[in-house]
């Protein structure tokens, strides 16, 4: 007999999933800390599991399963969705797939099968327009664009994953520890410019400030090279235009790609002039920034229409960390 | 590998791929991703509604699955349902968090596409699941409807109560009922 109608019910509900978000995270919590109310939650999750053979299979992209060796192999943290992520700058949604109707009705039990119809759902994205009319008819262009603007996602985060060990091979990275931001550009400039090759530099400025980071995009020397640089105290990024040539009706983007996140996050346009200030950072926290792979792209004018890199992804390049920020002294 | 088709494997066999993985069989996971991928995609998009969100919560769902794979019981659920009780679980976390803010929209929405009706087969049916849709069937025919709509697609007592145009208070109700009347039908 059921003990406990209410806790019984609690699991069930959190199994069926109509719990909302703060009932979620009261109901993890009590999973995670009374053993007997896991067991009702397992076995709600065996008893309503059984749903799961109705459910029209879907065949998901080929590169999920890169992805989580990937993942695996790095020992990449599952995150804890209801607690953490920071808001999104700007909410991305490169794909929406079609609403599923309801679950066809099941009979009952005397006159049910073989005619039980099985909820399925169109694996193929909507356009992405907002005004959704009620009946919405299937435009294949549009559909195709956002296949094309999914697959441009996916290939943004192969970019990420990727870049840990290919950044080197493509731009100049430069670590500046206690530089301020103002004197940082003038002696690294002619070496950024004229080496082709990784650059590494230590820089080291009498101050008391924690350190501050730089890195260089720059895929060679005639191509566009911009500074970043961080100031993880402030959570402020400075871009240093060092040379981009304007392209009419265009604008250089900048792009915060990390792997804590579904898609690339903007920080927003690189100003025509030389330096420009960003808050952006605030949002994230110092080790999604030290982790991130900063990217710029070539976009129309005033940016992304998607809010997810459109154009051509011209650079990107990493944080690394030469000198322990606890460095307190200058060498000799 | 990735592109490997689907095998058709018994639930024996998945119990026997789990205990590979958990010891670090690789190979054993890529099949059992093979075998389960579908599945759970569709599972997951159901409830998500958007590849980008569905692609994250796979990779999320099977991570989960590899690394607590020594933690399945086959004594206390099927291959199956331990795998699909991860991915839900996890995609009804992602749809509760970001769905807070846009939960006026869905309801109306769900209602404008239709499916495909796909009759399943008697022979897929396992006894279990004869035994929970007879359970289903003796539950009235709307409480029936709201119990399989939040399984499926996941929704919210207060997506619901849109939906079926009755108070929040009411839909908790109907599932407190429905949910203890299944459990006593059930028996176990």
């Amino acid at each position: 007999m059921i003990e406990n109608p209410d806790k019984e019910v609690l699991a069930a509900e959190y199994v069926l999933g109509t719990l909302g978000l703060a009932e979620r995270v009261q109901v993890q919590q009590m999973i995670a800390s009374d053993s007997t109310f896991a067991a009702l939650v397992r076995d709600w999750e065996r008893r309503l599991g059984e749903l799961n053979v109705l459910v029209t299979p879907v065949e998901p992209p080929p590169s999920i399963l890169e992805w989580i060796k990937a993942r695996h192999a790095s020992g990449d943290p599952i995150r804890d969705v209801l607690v953490e992520e920071p808001p999104p700058a700007a909410e991305p949604a490169p794909t929406i797939v079609p609403p599923a109707a309801e679950p066809a009705t099941i009979a009952p039990a005397a006159a049910m099968p073989p005619a039980i119809e099985s909820p399925s759902i169109e694996p193929a994205p909507a356009p992405r327009p907002q005004p959704l009319p009620p009946s919405v008819e299937r435009d294949t262009a549009s559909s195709a664009q956002v296949i094309e603007l999914s697959r441009r996602a996916r290939r943004w985060r192969g970019t990420a994953l990727a870049i840990a060990a290919l950044a080197a091979a493509f731009v100049g990275i430069v670590v500046v520890r206690e530089v301020k931001p103002e004197l940082m550009p003038d002696p690294l400039k002619p070496r950024v410019v004229e080496r082709q090759v990784e650059v590494v530099k230590t820089v080291e400025v009498p101050s008391p400030r924690p350190a501050q980071y730089v890195a260089v995009l720059q895929r060679d020397a005639t191509s566009p090279a911009f500074l970043l640089t961080f100031d993880l105290d402030k959570r402020t990024l400075t871009v240093r235009t060092v040379r981009a040539e304007r392209q009419p009706g265009k604008a250089y983007e900048l792009w915060l790609v990390s792997d804590r996140f579904r898609s690339p996050r903007s920080l927003g346009l690189i100003g025509n002039e030389e330096f420009t200030q960003r808050p952006q950072l605030a949002n994230y926290d110092a080790v999604t920034i030290n982790g991130a792979t900063y990217a710029v792209s070539l976009e129309p004018e005033g940016g992304s229409p998607t809010g997810a890199p459109t154009g051509p992804v011209l650079f990107t390049g990493k944080l690394l960390q030469v000198t322990p920020p606890t460095f307190a002294a200058p060498s000799p | 590998m990735a592109g490997a088709q689907s095998e058709v494997l018994t639930p024996a066999d998945l119990v026997e791929l789990i205990a590979a993985v958990a010891k670090g069989d690789e190979a054993a996971f890529d099949r059992l991703y093979a075998a389960t991928r579908a599945k759970l995609y569709g599972v997951v998009l159901r409830i998500l509604r958007r590849t980008d969100l569905a692609d994250e919560v796979m990779q999320d769902a099977y991570l989960r699955i590899w690394r607590s794979a020594g933690e399945f019981d086959p004594s206390r659920a099927t291959p199956i349902t331990w795998m699909v009780a991860i991915a839900r679980n996890r995609a009804l976390d992602v749809v509760r968090k970001k769905g807070e803010a846009s939960l006026e929209e869905e309801p109306q929405a769900a209602e404008t596409a239709s499916d495909e009706p796909t009759p399943l087969a008697r022979h897929e049916m396992t006894d279990q699941l004869r035994r929970l849709l007879a359970c289903l069937g003796d539950l009235e025919e709307e409480r029936r409807r709201l119990v399989l709509l939040a399984y499926y697609s996941g929704w919210s007592r207060e997506q619901l109560a849109e939906k079926f145009e009755t108070p929040v208070n009411t839909v908790k109700t109907w599932l407190r009922r429905s949910l203890l009347q299944i459990r006593e039908c059930l028996g176990s």
